[in-house]
């Protein structure tokens, strides 16, 4: 049975690197971006559509909440990734559709774990 | 009672004495040290004697590349192709790489395909040995300490259940003291490095015997060479007592016929006073009797002392080139007082020398750096005594003159005979006197008598009478008008 699709959203190709093992190991297919554009193209894939999107928002700009915006009105779960406890950034993560924040770094099981409710 | 534990060769001679045999069969031995100590190295003998031996060898190295490893171990003369070699240390990559991870700890993901390749390899080869270098690194992988003692009880269990026998190296610094795995392995060696000897110790070894200590080491060419230290307790041999006269008449009656063997005599005087010609005289007169005479020079260069004993017509020179006397030369610290010990055994075990003669304990303690010479020397001459040799120590005094002392350095304890030479000033002139101070063994004469050392070779005078004082250096003649 083919696993659900993940889309991550990494700045950093060493994340998307090790991230991409994690999942593939836990039966999880991923597709990854590290720029807008190719983000933009990847969630409005049909056919085989994403099934959660998980977003390190190291890196970005604000332009990342239009993104995060675009995956609400898709309905496609978000998980934001955030650098350290930010009580501002994960105000906004929340306020434009992210449905989950998780602090670096992250243990494999708790991430796991919420993934799969995530994706229920 | 029949010991249930095998031991296995360590690879080192020296290390198996100390060990009683070798490591603990499927047990587990920490190596620790700072960097530069030779902890690669002892593991590297440890394997190597497991592949002599037909076994199947690992060594998993988490720090040194492959191929440094295998290019060091030759520079050994160790040959690592037959050892199966699992390198997990970081590629050069992963410092080419513009990026790295921290979505993650290392511990979450890095630690379980560690594991899995471990498990691999050991499941496929089946090792009996393994050697991990260092383990110290495992503790990056795991989340903290609790973590990591756990997960290393686990891998050597693991290990030990699958038959190796185990020894992982740690390093031991300010940052990584390592002292958790030193509960949790069966033995520990602790390696220590000086300016110039390096030490090892045994600081652990469950429930067995082994050789206290801090033993010497050298590392060369062909690796380390472990000096156990000398446990004179485990020497001995049968041997008649006899004595070994100087061949002077006049000298072996206040010697009481000589000096016994097994036994341990100081001859003990100021410089130039004729300590070493002295002692020289009882070696040529052992070698010439057909005895071997071994004499250890800390001080003097082996020609001029040649030179010197031929001018006063000591045949050094004849009986060197015999093979009944040797003389060898130890130069500043060049050598340990266990690897001293080493040499002087061999001479004694190989070459049955009957009478040495350590020239001289001053020079003995700086050739061997031994701030504490007493333990050591102890240990020598003690040994020397239970396998029968006549030793000569020669006991230099600061003082030319003034109040007698038997000894500078405190170890007139250790003299069965304690013979004495003395300046001493007679009428203006400058004399020499020499006694003997204790004979354990024996009767001896009491008196004093004036020596020479002349063209001629030694003399020794007749005893001094109607004279006192001569201990303090200037005597007082007694019934100067009846003389």
């Amino acid at each position: 049975m083919p696993g659900k699709n993940v889309l991550l959203l990494f700045r950093n190709q060493a994340n998307i690197t090790v991230m991409s093992d994690v999942l593939v190991k836990n039966g999880y297919r991923v597709l990854s971006a590290s720029t807008y554009n190719d983000y933009d193209s990847l969630i409005e894939k049909s056919g085989d559509p994403v099934s959660v999107i998980l977003a390190d928002i190291s890196g970005f700009d604000e332009n990342i909440w239009r993104r995060f915006q675009r995956a609400k009105d898709l309905s496609i779960p978000l998980l934001v990734i955030s650098p350290r406890e930010n009580l501002t950034m994960q105000k906004e993560s929340i306020s434009h559709g992210a449905r989950g924040i998780m602090s670096k770094p992250l243990a494999v099981a708790e991430l796991l774990k919420v993934l799969s409710e995530l994706t229920l | 009672m029949v010991s249930v534990h095998q031991k296995i060769a360590t690879g080192i001679s020296g290390l198996d004495i100390i060990f009683g045999g070798g490591y603990i069969q499927n047990s587990n031995c920490l190596v620790k040290g700072k960097p530069g100590t030779g902890k690669t190295t002892l593991g590297l003998h440890f394997l190597n004697a497991g592949t002599l031996q037909g076994e199947k060898c690992l060594l998993i190295t988490l720090g040194e590349r492959r191929s440094g490893i295998v290019a060091n171990a030759a520079l050994f003369g160790i040959d690592l192709s037959e050892t199966a070699i699992l390198d997990l240390s970081p590629q050069a990559e992963f410092f080419s790489r513009s990026q790295s991870y921290d979505i993650f700890t290392p511990s979450e993901v890095e630690r379980e395909p560690v594991t899995a390749e471990i498990m691999k390899c050991v499941e496929e080869l089946k090792p009996s040995r393994v050697f991990i270098d260092s383990v110290s690194n495992f503790r990056y992988l795991a989340g903290d300490e609790f973590q990591y003692r756990r997960q290393t009880i686990a891998f050597l269990r693991y290990l030990q259940e699958n038959g190796a026998t185990v020894l992982l190296t740690s390093e031991s610094g300010s940052e990584s003291q390592d002292s958790d795995l030193q509960f949790i392995c069966d033995a520990v060696i602790n390696l220590c490095s000086f300016d110039f000897y390096n030490t090892l110790k045994v600081e652990k070894y469950r429930g067995m015997n082994h050789l206290k200590g801090a033993h010497s080491f050298r590392i060369t060419d062909s690796g380390i060479t472990i000096f156990p230290k000398l446990r004179p307790s485990v020497h001995s041999r049968e041997f008649i007592p006899a004595l070994f006269p100087s061949g002077i008449e006049s000298l072996d009656k206040l010697t009481g016929g000589g000096l016994n063997s097994g036994t341990v005599s100081i001859i003990s005087g100021p410089a130039g006073v004729g300590k070493t010609t002295a002692g020289m005289q009882f070696l040529v007169q052992n070698a010439v009797s057909g005895g071997h005479s071994v004499h250890f020079s800390f001080e003097e260069e082996t020609e001029i002392m040649i030179q010197r004993c031929e001018k006063i017509g000591i045949p050094v020179k004849s009986q060197a080139e015999s093979g009944r006397l040797s003389i060898i030369k130890v130069e500043p610290l060049s050598h340990t007082p266990d690897e001293f010990a080493l040499i002087v055994r061999n001479e004694v075990e190989s070459r049955n020398a009957s009478l040495v003669m350590i020239d001289s304990i001053a020079g003995y303690k700086i050739a061997t750096g031994d701030s504490d010479l007493t333990p050591d020397l102890h240990a020598l001459c003690k040994y020397l005594q239970n396998m029968g040799v006549a030793t000569i120590l020669i006991a230099e005094q600061e003082t030319i003159a003034g109040e007698f002392r038997a000894t500078d350095n405190g170890i007139s304890y250790l003299a069965d005979t304690l013979i004495f030479i003395k300046y001493i000033e007679i009428n203006g002139s400058i004399k020499k006197a020499i006694g003997v101070l204790k004979k354990r063994l024996g009767d001896f004469e009491k008196t004093l008598r004036e020596l020479e050392i002349t063209g001629g070779g030694i003399k020794v005078g007749a005893p001094f009478h109607n004279v006192k004082g001569i201990l303090t250096g200037i005597p007082e003649w007694l019934n100067l008008k009846k003389e």
